[in-house]
């Protein structure tokens, strides 16, 4: 009897361990458990056609939102959401491309990243067209923004150089990266509670 | 028949038979010069056509010219919504041509209807003025046929139509585009009922649109590796929802990536802003990679069973997103009795056994 003790103890001890590693484990790998409110207001900082995909999503996750395209700052002011959504991506040839000047996309987010700030709203980026929407003009935008804020979702293939991971990281960032593009709506549901 | 009326016939006999002659010296090689009948191409329709009629069937100008051309309908049991899918708008981008045709050859519509013109400017697809020895490449179908698929010119052969302008006037919108451009459809929609030939392809390409009630246009062709259009569907801005609905499904499903683009307010003549902002229809563009409009010395079937798939796919993936965002009846379902992945292999061999 009194060497069963020893194990008995042991195996509690590694029980208990299992277990604390796995909690732990567990919170390293589930930024999920922070959650978001609707409704969300998307906007798009780039104007590629990104902030339409997060559309589609939005709705297939059953999440309230508006997407914002008037470029007046009291259209967000007058109709301040619970979840910001400013989605990143700009052509740098093509299609779009010559419509953009890159200093005032950085201002005009600039502008709404304050106001969500001042009125404690979260900001979630997103980046949802993977390798084929980076580039110059894609990546100051991502330099400029991402460290602003408080969660980011992007589409996998967008962060071949880590520049995701490495911003993320850098600045205690939550970062959730999916292969393909539609396996973030159900995340999105999880992280609004739907 | 007297005598004299005999001699008559004779008479006129030579006198064709001598300028028929003189014709042919005149003109040397007789593809050169301007027919005044559309040329015709292998597709072998299969169950899915229920009808084949011709585009001038739309626009009765466009009849015994070189720009009129097949209307493959194919009408699905369960009546629905209409979508008119164009190859051959670009005869020097064959996937999508190939694709049209296999299409055609083994598509099936369970509801709705599918129009589908594989070749849109039949006079591009005529002959290639530019490199003699790519008129055409072949694929083997199961039964160890030959298969020809035509490659022929991005415009409308210039012998087919009068003279370039000095600059070409879009006259919808008054912008002004480099001569050769009047002879490329995708920049003369919506076209004019008495305007060029190419005009007159784009315009009855309309007609049938408004007469058919068309709710969803897919317009397919390629561009360069490296270009920026390369993998990328094209919608018009109210159509962006359905194009990236579609995008998304066939990323999950089919596991390959296009980007989603839009159509800028500067994109006069093309088809995806025409036909989306000019009728009621939503209007798509897509475009494959093909190595052969980057280099010339590339073979035009590189990767055709995967540019292929791509452009089926995607024409599915929008007919899939466009038919769910219906509340009502207007579904548009096309399938093909295979998996459109196994059409991939190396040069379209796949693709060739899928051929009828
Ligand atoms: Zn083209």
């Amino acid at each position: 009897m009194r060497k069963m003790v020893p194990i008995v103890v042991l195996s509690i001890l590694l029980t208990v361990s299992i277990f604390i590693i796995a909690v732990a484990e567990d919170e390293a790998t589930q930024p999920e458990e922070v959650s978001f409110q609707e409704p969300v207001t998307i906007v798009s900082l780039g104007q590629s056609p990104g902030a339409v995909i997060a559309k589609v999503l939005f709705q297939q996750a059953g999440i309230e939102f508006t997407y914002m395209e008037a470029r007046e700052i009291s259209a967000f002011t007058e109709n301040l959401p619970n979840t910001f959504v400013p989605v990143l991506g700009a052509s740098n040839k093509g299609l779009g491309a010559a419509g953009i000047k890159i200093e005032e996309e950085i201002t005009w987010g600039k502008e709404l990243f304050d106001v969500a700030k001042e009125n404690t709203i979260p900001i979630m980026v997103m980046h949802v067209e993977g390798e084929a929407r980076r580039g110059d003009i894609s990546d100051q935008l991502i330099n400029h923004f991402v460290p602003e804020a408080d969660f980011v979702i992007i589409k996998e293939s967008a962060d071949k150089d880590n520049i995701f991971t490495n911003l993320c990281s850098e600045n205690d960032i939550p970062l959730v990266s999916k292969e393909k593009g539609l396996d973030i709506a159900p995340e999105l549901k999880e992280l609004f509670n739907k | 028949m007297n005598f004299e009326a005999h001699n008559k016939l004779r008479i006129f006999s030579v006198l064709v038979l001598s300028l028929a002659l003189l014709s042919f010296v005149a003109f040397g090689d007789t593809t050169l010069a301007k027919i005044d009948y559309p040329s015709s191409t292998d597709v072998r329709p299969g169950y899915g056509v229920t009808d084949v009629s011709w585009l001038s069937g739309y626009h009765s100008s466009l009849k015994d010219t070189p720009g009129d051309t097949r209307v493959y309908v194919m009408e699905g049991k369960d009546t629905g919504g209409s979508a008119l899918i164009l190859g051959g708008t670009h005869a020097n981008e064959p996937a999508a041509h190939s694709a049209a045709v296999t299409l055609v050859e083994r598509g099936i519509v369970p509801s709705g209807t599918v129009y589908v013109v594989p070749f849109a400017n039949n006079s591009g697809a005529r002959y290639n003025r530019e490199e003699e020895d790519v008129q055409y490449f072949t694929l083997e179908n199961r039964s160890g046929e030959t298969r020809k698929i035509p490659v022929g010119i991005r415009y409308t052969q210039p012998e087919d139509q009068e003279p370039d302008p000095n600059m070409f006037i879009h006259p919808q919108s008054e912008y002004f585009y480099p001569p050769a451009q009047s002879r490329n459809l995708n920049r003369v929609h919506p076209g004019l009922p008495d305007g060029n030939l190419t005009q007159k392809i784009s315009y009855a390409l309309f007609q049938l649109v408004k007469e058919e009630e068309i709710d969803v246009v897919v317009d397919m062709h390629e561009a360069a590796p490296w270009s920026y259009l390369s993998r990328s569907l094209i919608c018009n801005p109210k159509s962006t929802a359905i194009g990236s609905l579609a995008l998304l499904n066939i990323e999950a499903e089919y596991g390959f990536s296009f980007r989603l683009e839009q159509s800028q307010e500067s994109s006069h003549g093309l088809s995806h802003r025409e036909f989306g902002d000019r009728t009621s229809a939503e209007a798509f563009l897509i475009e494959t990679a093909n190595a052969y409009q980057g280099d010339t010395d590339a073979s035009p079937k590189k990767d055709l069973g995967e540019r292929v798939f791509h452009q089926l796919a995607i024409i599915e993936g929008i007919l899939n997103a466009y038919s769910n965002s219906q509340s009502g009846g207007s579904v548009v379902k096309l399938e093909f009795p295979f998996d459109l992945s196994t059409i991939v292999g190396e040069d379209g061999a796949k693709l060739g056994e899928k051929l009828r």
